[in-house]
Parts: C-alpha cells; structure tokens; sequence
C-alpha cells in the first residue's frame, strides 16, 4: 500500500503520536533538559594528540580552583578501566597511552560549567608524542606502530563458496572497482548527556539516552564494581541516536564523579566534543570483482573490505560481519570469496550506525550490477530479476533463512512509481539551460534485522493491569524518536479494544521493564509484536478470570474494551459486538486484579546454521533516484527518492513512512554531502558549519513510499522493522542516476563536484546547438 | 571566558574611539556578533576582553537616499542588518545582485542579526563581490572624521595587510544608483555555490553587472569573484575582454580561460584550486550565455539575478 | 512559568543589569552582560523547550523570537535582549496550541522532537511577518533549521497545511501535477 494519508488514512492509523504534545511545546523533558537541587556540572578533559605516550597527569591544581567538587583521573575506577559493547577495550581513563583524539584523561565536576572548563585548563598532562596512524593503510604496513595488544587488526572475515578462480576465467565479462565510503556522523540533534543521582539508599539513577538500558547497566556495574542491582538506569527518550548513542559515553564520567561527590553531576557534551569523542559510521574500501555469463548470470564475485574502525573496538567486529553477509545482496552467485578486516588506526572511534555496515557494501554491490549490465548491454534492472533469489534459497551465507520472496516484490513494486518512467530517458538532457543534466537509477537490497547468529539477541516484555486501572506493558526498549510508543500502542489497542488513555506504556526504566535485548537492528517492532502474542492469552485470561468472579457473567461473554470489560453479543467467533461495559480497569485493579505480572522471554528468531553473524529475518528495498546534476558547479539536486519497501505488515503507518523518509534523507547526505574529515588523526570538520548535513532544502519536497505487506504463506514472524531498511539503497541509486545523467560513474562517497564539474560545459553546448537539436528530437520519436 | 569579558555602550564614534584606545583590556567592536560569537565557540581564549558596541551609535543602522548633482547615493549603515537590507525598497530596486546576496547568505536568523559592515569586514563576506561590481564605497571613522576609500582599494590592503586589525570603524558603504540607460539592457547578477543548496558558506561566488547594447554588444562589464576565504576581488582584464564585444563562441572560450587564469583562490580541505576557477569561469561564461539567449529571444528585461 | 534558581555564578560575576520581558512576564536579572540567552534560559531560568544542539547558530535548536522576530539564542548575548520582548516556545502555547503546533502535531512534522521547538518558533516568526505566508515563505523561514529524523517529509507535510498556496485542495494538485509531468514524458 501507498503510505499516503490522502488514499489509505483513516485517522486511527495517522494518528497523533503518544508524545506528541509534550514534543511541539517544549514540554518534553529530554534527559539532558534535566536539573536537580544541589547539581553539579562535569567535563572532561580529552587527549591533545590523536597518538602519545603519556608520561604524567597532575590535577593538582585543577583540585585546587575553587568550585571543583572532584577530579578523577584513571586510579579512580574502581572496577574495569574500559567500556565497550562486544569488546571492553576502550578505557575509561586513559593511563599510559592515548590513541586518539576523543580519548579521556580525567573528568571534573564543579558548580558551573565554566568553573569545570577552566579546571579542565589546569590539568597538566606531559605527552610523548608517537606518529600518528590516520589509515588503514597505514595500520597494516609491516612498520606500523601497534595500537593494541593484538595488533592493528581489530577483527577479520572470510567467506568461500565454489571456485572462484577458475569460473572467473570461464566470465564473458568481468567488472573490478574499489569503492569509498565516508565517515558519516550520527549527528543526532541532541548531543550526548545526561545526569547521574545518588540517592540516599547508596544507589545511582542514570538519566542518559542509550539504545540498551540494560546493557548500560552491566558495562557501568563493570566499570563502578558494584551489583547491576545498585543502578537504575532510565535510558529514553532521546533526541536522536541512529546507532551513536548504542555505546557508553557520558555514562561512566557522570557516574563515578557523582559517586565521588555524593551529588547530582550533569554532563551534556558541547556539539565539538560530541564530534570528537562520539562515534562515526565505518569508512570502508571496498575492492568487488565480479563476472557474469553472457547472458547476464552472475557467476562469481570476489569481494574485499577494509574497514576503518578507529582507535577502539566497540561493534566493529560484528559490523564488519553484517558488511560481509550483505556484500552479496538477495542474487543468486554460485562462486564467492570474501575477505574483510577491520583495521584499527588512530582516528576516530567508528561504531554503530544505522544500515550498520550494509550501506558500505550495497553501494559497492549495486554499483557492480549497473557497470555489468551497461557493459553486457543489458537492462540493469533486468540483470538483477535474472540474478534475484528465489522465495526458498538460503541467505547469503549459505544459512537457513525465512523464505522471502521481498526482493522480487520490490522489483516489481517500485516500476508503479511515478519516477520509473523518467528513467527510460538516456541522454541527459532536461529541457532547461543545456548544463542541467537528468538522469534516474534504481538500487535493490536485502537487510538482515536482528543482531545475527553467535550474538545473544533476547526479546521480552510484560503485561498486567496495575492498580491505576491501566493496562501496562513494559519493554526494555528505548524511545529515540522513531515512534515506538505508537507502535506499542496500536498494537495493544488491536489486542484489547480499549481506548489510548487506558494504556500505560513503560519504556526506558530498569527499574520497571524486563529486558527486552537492545532497541537496534531492527528488531524493536519485531521483538514488541511478538511479546504481546506471548502475553496476551495469559493476561486476559486471568483479567477475564476475575472480571466473571466479580460480575457473575461468564468469561465466554467478556471482552477487554474501552475503559473496562464489555459483555458481547456473540458468544463464540471472531467478531464481537461490545454491548455494555461490565466493570472498569480500575474496578478490577482495587479488587486485586493487578497481580500477577505476565512476563516472556524469548531470542529473536535466530538462524539454525552455525555461521557467526548470519540473519535469519530479512527485508528488501527497491529505490528510484531521480537527480539533476549542474555541470557548471558538480553540484547534484536530487529531484526524486521513491521507495518500494518489503518488511511484513504495517503497525504504525505514519511511523513506517517517517522512517523511510528519514533514513532515506540520512543516506542522501552520506552520498552527496557528508564526511566527518580527518586529517592526521584531528577532526577538520568540528561542527555543523563544516560538517554538512541536508537543509529542508537539498531533499525532495516528496517522497512516495510504497509498502508491500504480503509475507509468503507460512510465514508467521509478522512485521518486521524499518528502522534501517530506507537508508541501505539510496547511495547506489543516486550514482546510478548520476551515471546516467553525465556518462560518470563515480566510486567514491560523498560524491565530489570537482568531478562531476565540466569547464566545457557552457562552450560544447553552445558550440553544437544543432547536434543538440537533432537528438532532442531524436527522443522524442 | 565570557565571564569577564565587560561589554561597553559608546554614545558616540569619539567614545566608541576612545574606548577602544584607551583601554587597558584587548578590545573588539561589535554589532550584531554573529561572527565574533562563533569565533569564541571556537576559540574562548585569545579573544577580546572588552566589547565595544557599535550598533546603536546614531545612524548606524539606518538605509538612505540622497541626491547630489542628479546622482542619487544609497547609503547603508554599517549596523544595518541583512535582514534591514531585504526589507528596503530602494535596495530591492537598484541593486538585485547585492539583494541576492544577503538572500542567500545564512539563514533568516542569522540575517536578523548579522550586519552589512561585519559581512564586509571579514573580508570574505558573501556580499562583498556584490558591492564591488556596484562600486561601493567605504566610509571609516579614523578617530577624528570620516574618510571614504572604494571597497576595492580597502580589500586590496586586506589581502596585503591581513595581519593588522582594522582599527577604523565602519560607519557605512554608499552605493551609486545608475541611472537607467536608454542604449541597452542593464543586466546583473549573482551567483553564491556552496556544497549544498541553503545556509552554507560560500565556496565561490561570482557577480557581475553590465549593459547589452541595442546594437548587440556589451559595456560597462563589471565582473568580481570570490568565496571560501578567498578575499574576493574584480577581475578587470576580463571585463576588458568583454567591453565592446559581441558574443560569441570565442569570445565565451576566451573568457572562461582568462578567468581561469586570473582568478587565483587558495585551496581548502573541501575545494581544490582547480575546481574554485572552473566554477568561477563556468558560472559567469553561463550567465553570459544567458543573456546571449535572452538577447536572441528579445525580449528584454531590464536585469536578473540567479539564486544559485 | 518556572521560578529563576539562583545559579552561583549569577553572584560570582554578574555585573549587568538585564531587564526583559519573557513570554509576557516581566524579569530583571544581574547576569554577565555576554551570557548567550540559551544559557540564561536553560540554565539559569531552566526554560529547557528552547534546545541546544551546534551552539554557533547552525541547527536552529535554540531558535526564539526576540521582538517577534526569530533568532538564535546561542548567539544572542544578554545585553543584546535589554528591554527586547523574548519569546520561547514555552509562550507560543500560553492560550493553547497555535496553529503550526497543531500542523506538526497532525502531519507526524517530528521525531525525536528535539528540532521541533525550533522549527515552530521559525514558522511562527514567518507567520508573524506576514499575513498567510505561502509555501515557499515558509520554506524560506525553515533554511537554518535542521532536522536528522524525518527527512523533512513531515515538515514539507507540515509546511502544505500551513501555507495559503498549498491547503488541503492544493496538496492534491501537486500530487496531480507530479504525475501529469511525468506521464508527459513517457
């Protein structure tokens, strides 16, 4: 269906969002909008060099300005010096060495902000100064200086299947390309913060957005060297995360100063302390070699990825393990060989981010069809429906999988947008001064949700009716924007028929959710949707239960409606008309109907075969990119974005399509205008005057999202996430189209104007009015 | 830091002066501040210690007309905002090119606050190529009265002089109004590219006034680049190139390649040299090509300006 | 509206008297004369509606209006509000929801909600300088406005609702139009 109010709205399916009101008034309290009586601020002093021995650290005299409550430095980590989701190596502290520039050395709390940043300017640190490792290259050169105990070699990857070597000599036609992607920053509008409590118990409430409340709870309890019991994390809602926030970041800072000083202590990073010590997508090179038949069947595909991880571990191994999984895409090739490292280097850190690793690896992969299919002459689009898998082939890496046939309905689905057919159009030409050139491209994908097998990925969640009189369900997700609490709304609605203030949803609070596993990978929709069906029956049960006790009317005729029980006109059968309302929630909850509390634990639908990092649940996304591209300046408008999306059943229209677009507006900047610039180790772009991301207006003004919700018969795992889905496919479509636009195929992201710029590009057209004449009319034929 | 930065409300240029002068403390005029603000994100030390404030000095911040000898003169206070600018109806009739300018520079936020004079006093501000193809002239209080200098000398000195500070301070630019000529069209225009399509700094920009005759050719070309931190500057051997001629292919050829020879702007991490001139040369060969279209159309116009 | 806390650095240093009027409420306060305004608001006054985000006016997080006019509060100093009417997106909903929130509410014009009060403050200053702006009007006043959720899909949503141009009615042209250009194409 069309994500489109006007066609398929009815108001219950647009509606206005659970924290909507708060959010337009500036009610909303962020966690880092928060202020408590006798608060602190805190900072924290990061490293001058991007790589150097430190030789000394004195505080002295930052202890000594007056305001300071507290300076830490690493001897005051109680417990585990470092923090990390799948490897703990980076520390908290730094004692002996510092390998980049967002490393910390020490943390001050002080009564203001300013007195912290002056105390800050007072710790003096003496450096030995080491060469700085500012690439991959670099990292793995038999010289290089060694970063960790391991080596420069964070993680590596292999995957063989067939012969590659021999078949590739069996190719009518082969392509070899190296692909570059950026280093692309989250650069979620609100910056990393939060506030850290004592109280008086001895306990530490944490107010701080993560993606992983229960996560941040162990690697703090690791860090504090106290039981994760003594620390309450309260974790949503966030202003933005798209991954960064998925790892520890003002979390341990905040906590040990506020256990030192016994008070309240703030930190909210400034925008260029966020750019310095937070995290970036992995920039990638990426070598493909692939060969196809003469008829378009690809034959054998040889990949190779290098991935710059920065200074410190976090989930760079298991990105680089989706990027291997997913550099193969939803075609069928019979000989592979891939080869992946994460290579650690000092800039910095590259972690979690939106697509995570599959964005790097499709544009590489999509880019490969396209220059196959002009060199074999043959529609692109064609060549991927000769190449696309079939409904029960295995998953890339040769594992059991869902059967989907997403990829097909995609391809199918995204020729009903209005932009399939611009595309036929071939030379360029827009009818406007003759320096605007046109062009459209298409991009298939398929995208793993759920964290992949060797991964623990637990879901859960509970039920009950408290003794508000509300139908509470609590999950350990996180709210970040994407709208999960609509989602988690309408879902209840559709299981009780109550009305939306008869709802208490509880998110975000490790005090009062059971783990659910982390709000990531696009599993949050998924992992909510099926905790309910594990509930629902026993809860309503047992409401029912004692609704019949309380009113003598049999369980048979009660159903959950809006405000309490109804009695039914029917008996048996799906549908029941509510006749009368019997008993309210809260009539129930003051007669102990609030117990028990119904819980379920279960792992996310998980492969069967043993491949570490191998997915099991799968969506697909086709995309069309229109672009106009200005060959006086290289510079790229890009006119159209349409997207036909295969991920299950729609929950949350407005939430579906919010996600599409704004992955999709996310992705457009990673291919035309962002990269966070290193240069030896230092940040060149520190803030959003240099760090560009799109305005209102470098994206298009509409975008038409189409969403196919039909699974394959048997297919009962339900609606999948999109959280990541719309920003996977947008790089290759748009340098598609701009190949198609200009005759370029470009290689590298963000797309450079300095080669789409043509210095003849006034002078040829004016010089051949005539020639250009002929072929306008020409098309029109 | 800000906390011991003292901010100080002259009431009249000989104070604003004086205080500058006299203190004891580094000191910094200011007007609006959005620049100096942005500096001090940057940069808290090694800022000034004491601010000057200089917008509300009386006629700061006022836009006028006035005639002398049947030349009428638009001067613009240099606390005039952006925004100030945009609203004036004698700006939006006499000088598009400079009205595209501050459309295009920033966000309307920032032009509510940000000043005609701090934008000239970067010396790379986006108005700057606008004013200089209108010959736009500085006026400077120098302690004692008020002195003129043509906003092309006052650049040159920067480019030279960068180092110093400009210790006069900017009262207002004065800007002439041509008279509308009988023998031609009038054209101008103003192109800003940036490395995406709003409220991002400049990476070129290019401007240019002229005259297309009714006999075809063109006169009185003014033509100015700039963009980056490039202290942008008239470009004099083109215009020569353009006074009296009539197009042509040639012609466009050999403009593009004296622009690409003349135009000089230093590389940045985001633009390189090359691609700085071949935008300045593609951009005004297309707007000359423009006109050439518009002439062959006929049918006139009395001027345009290109939002980039 | 929240009573003013006493931050101790209003007594370490404050050397300016800054007298303004704040969603309708007059307040006097000794502050040093460059404090940025964001930080008197959400610091000193813990109005935390207005956001903070790049701090150098590139996000448009800490938009107000000062005079009725929009600017950023991160670049605007203390001495610069002296007897200036500040509003903040706190007193955009004294007597209810305005039209613009109601627009945003409707459309789904937000996510995280963190930009939000800064693109309403935007509107409304465009919505102040003039009587039923247009679309492109709008557009314009959302330049220094950056959103990283939604792509601005809502917010063109949100933009069409609101301008005289582009209503209910006119919504359906342009999905019209589109297809139209595109069939003529073909």
């Amino acid at each position: 269906m069309l994500l489109d109010r006007n066609r398929n709205g009815s108001e219950k399916q647009w509606r206005v969002r659970r924290d909507g009101k708060d959010k337009v008034t500036g009610g909303h309290a962020f966690l880092t909008d928060m202020g408590f009586p006798r608060m602190l601020y805190g900072r924290v002093l990061r490293s001058h060099y991007p790589h150097a021995i430190i030789r000394s650290i004195d505080l002295s005299a930052a202890e000594k300005l007056p305001g300071v409550a507290a300076v830490l430095f690493h001897k005051d980590v109680p417990g585990l010096n470092a923090f990390g989701i799948a490897d703990p190596n980076q520390p908290v502290f730094c004692d002996s060495l510092v390998r980049y520039e967002g490393d910390a050395l020490a943390a001050v709390a002080a009564e203001t902000s300013e007195i912290a940043e002056e105390a800050l300017q007072l710790i003096k640190v003496e450096y030995d100064c080491l060469p700085v490792v500012d690439s991959p290259e670099k990292a793995l050169s038999p010289q290089a200086p060694q970063l960790h105990p391991e080596g420069n070699i964070l993680h590596e990857t292999e995957y063989v299947r067939g012969e590659i070597e021999a078949v590739f000599a069996d190719c009518a036609m082969i392509v070899e390309t190296t692909y570059e992607t950026p280093r692309q920053m989250h650069t979620y509008l609100e910056t990393e913060g939060g506030v850290f409590v004592p109280e008086d118990s001895g306990s530490l409430t944490v107010y701080a957005p993560t993606q992983h409340g229960y996560k941040d709870r162990m690697q703090l309890a690791r860090i504090l060297a106290v039981p994760e019991e003594a620390i309450r994390i309260i974790s949503s809602p966030a202003g933005g995360s798209f991954g960064g926030k998925d790892e520890l970041n003002v979390q341990p800072y905040g906590a040990l100063l506020a256990l030192r000083c016994g008070r309240p202590v703030k930190i909210h990073y400034s925008r260029s302390e966020s750019v310095k010590a937070g995290l970036k997508r992995h920039p990638m090179t990426v070598m493909m070699k692939t060969g196809a038949d003469a008829d378009g069947k690809l034959l054998a595909h040889q990949v190779d990825i290098v991935s710059d991880t920065g200074a410190y571990a976090t989930l760079g191994g298991p990105v680089l393990n989706f990027a291997t999984e997913h550099c193969l895409g939803p075609y069928r090739i019979p000989h592979v060989h891939i080869k992946g490292k994460a290579v650690y280097t000092n800039n910095g850190v590259s972690g979690e981010f939106r697509g995570f690793g599959g964005n790097q690896v499709i544009f590489a992969l999509e880019g490969q069809l396209d220059r196959l299919a002009e060199k074999l002459q043959l529609d692109p689009w064609e060549l991927r429906r000769i190449n696309v898998r079939e409904p029960d082939d295995p998953g890339p890496l040769g594992q059991r999988i869902v059967p989907t046939d997403g990829p097909r309905q995609v391809w199918e689905g995204i020729q009903r947008s209005p932009l399939w057919k611009k595309r036929k159009r071939s030379d360029g030409t827009t009818g406007k001064v003759p320096w605007i050139k046109a062009g459209t491209g298409v991009a298939l994908a398929m995208h793993g949700s759920g964290l992949g097998y060797g991964i623990p990925d637990p879901g859960g969640g509970s039920l009950r009716l408290n003794e508000n009189g509300k139908i509470e369900a609590a999950f350990g997700h996180e709210e970040f924007g994407q709208g999960l609490l609509t989602t988690i709304e309408i879902l209840l609605q559709d299981h009780f028929h109550c009305a939306a203030e008869d709802l208490e949803i509880v998110i975000g609070d490790t005090d009062r959710v059971p783990p659910s596993g982390s709000s990531t990978a696009s599993r949050t929709t998924n992992s909510v949707w099926q905790a309910l069906n594990n509930v629902r029956e026993p809860f309503l049960a047992a409401v029912y239960r004692k609704a019949a006790k309380l009113t003598g009317i049999p369980e048979i005729r009660l159903q959950t409606g809006p405000g309490g029980i109804w009695t039914t006109a029917d008996c048996g059968g799906d549908k029941k008309n509510l006749l009368k309302r019997v008993i309210t929630y809260k009539q129930l909850a003051d007669q102990g109907a609030n117990e028990p509390v119904f819980s379920t634990k279960f792992h996310y639908p998980l492969t069967p075969d043993p491949i570490i990092g191998a997915h099991y649940l799968y969506t697909s996304i086709a995309v069309i990119a229109a672009v106009e591209v200005n060959l006086l300046t290289g510079m790229v408008k890009i006119a159209g974005l349409d997207h036909c999306v295969a991920a299950g059943p729609v929950i949350n229209p407005p939430g579906y399509l919010g996600q599409i677009e704004g992955g999709s507006v996310m992705a457009l900047g990673f291919t035309t205008m962002e990269n966070a610039v290193m240069q030896e180790g230092y940040y060149t772009t520190k803030n959003l005057d240099t760090y560009l991301v799109p305005t209102i207006f470098d994206v298009p003004e509409f975008q038409q999202v189409d969403a196919v919700e039909e699974l394959i018969s048997g297919d009962d795992f339900g609606p999948r996430g999109v959280g990541e889905i719309g920003t996977v496919a947008i790089a290759p479509a748009i340098v598609s189209a701009i190949r198609q636009a200009t005759g370029k195929w470009l290689t590298a992201l963000p797309v450079s104007p300095e080669q789409l710029v043509a210095a003849d590009a006034v002078i040829s057209s004016y010089l051949q009015p005539e020639e250009a004449d002929r072929k306008e009319k020409g098309r029109d034929n | 830091m800000e906390e011991s930065k003292s901010v100080m409300f002259p009431k009249s240029l000989h104070e604003a002066w004086k205080l500058y002068h006299d203190g004891k403390e580094s000191s910094c005029y200011i007007s609006g501040g959005t620049w100096l603000r942005t500096q001090w994100e940057a940069n808290p030390e090694g800022t000034a210690k004491q601010l000057i404030c200089v917008d509300c000095l009386p006629g700061l911040q006022t836009i006028s007309t006035s005639s002398d000898d049947g030349e009428t003169m638009v001067t613009i206070g240099a606390a005039a905002t952006l925004s100030q600018c945009l609203e004036s109806p004698v700006i939006g009739e006499s000088f598009s090119g400079f009205i595209t300018a501050c459309r295009n520079i920033a966000a309307p936020a920032i032009r509510n606050q940000a000043t005609v004079g701090g934008n000239i006093l970067t010396a790379a501000g986006d108005t700057i190529p606008s004013l200089l193809v209108i010959d736009a002239q500085l006026h400077w209080f120098n302690g004692t009265d008020i002195e003129s200098q043509p906003l092309s000398d006052w650049l040159r000195e920067r480019e030279n002089d960068g180092a110093n500070e400009e210790e006069r301070i900017l009262v207002s630019v004065t800007i002439p109004v041509k008279k509308q000529e009988k023998k031609g069209t009038a054209f101008s225009f103003y192109t800003k590219v940036g490395r995406r399509e709003a409220f991002i700094p400049s990476v070129v920009t290019v401007a240019g006034t002229g005259m297309l005759t009714i006999e075809g050719t063109l006169a009185d070309v003014a033509l100015a680049a700039g963009g980056g931190t490039t202290v942008p500057g008239r470009l004099p051997d083109v215009e020569a190139l353009l006074h009296r001629a009539r197009f042509s292919p040639e012609l466009l050829k050999k403009v593009h390649e004296k622009i690409m020879t003349d135009y000089s702007p230093p590389p940045d991490p985001f633009a390189g040299v090359y691609y700085k001139k071949t935008v300045a040369a593609n951009v005004i060969i297309g707007e000359l090509y423009r006109l050439q279209e518009q002439q062959s159309d006929d049918k006139g116009g009395v001027g345009y300006a290109v939002r980039s | 509206m929240n009573r003013p806390e006493k931050s101790p650095l209003l007594e370490k240093t404050a050397d300016f008297s800054l007298n303004f009027s704040l969603n309708g409420s007059q307040l006097y306060l000794q502050v040093p004369p460059t404090r940025r305004l964001v930080d008197i608001l959400r610091r000193d006054l813990r109005l935390t509606g207005t956001k903070i985000s790049c701090e150098i006016g590139r996000c448009g997080a800490c938009m107000v209006l000062i005079d009725g006019k929009a600017f950023n509060s991160c670049l605007t100093m203390a001495y610069q509000c002296q007897g200036k009417q500040v509003t903040t997106i706190e007193g955009i909903s004294k007597d209810g929801l305005d039209v613009i929130q109601q627009a945003f509410l409707k459309e789904g014009g937000f996510q995280c909600g963190y930009c939000t009060p800064g693109m309403i403050i935007s509107l409304k200053a465009a919505c102040l300088a003039r009587v039923s702006p247009d679309f492109s009007e709008l557009k314009e006043a959302l330049t220094g406005n950056l959103c990283r959720c939604t792509g601005y899909g809502g917010i063109h949503r949100v933009l069409r609702r609101l301008s005289s141009d582009q209503n209910e009615s006119g919504r359906r042209a342009v999905g019209k139009d589109r297809d139209a250009d595109s069939s003529a194409e073909r």
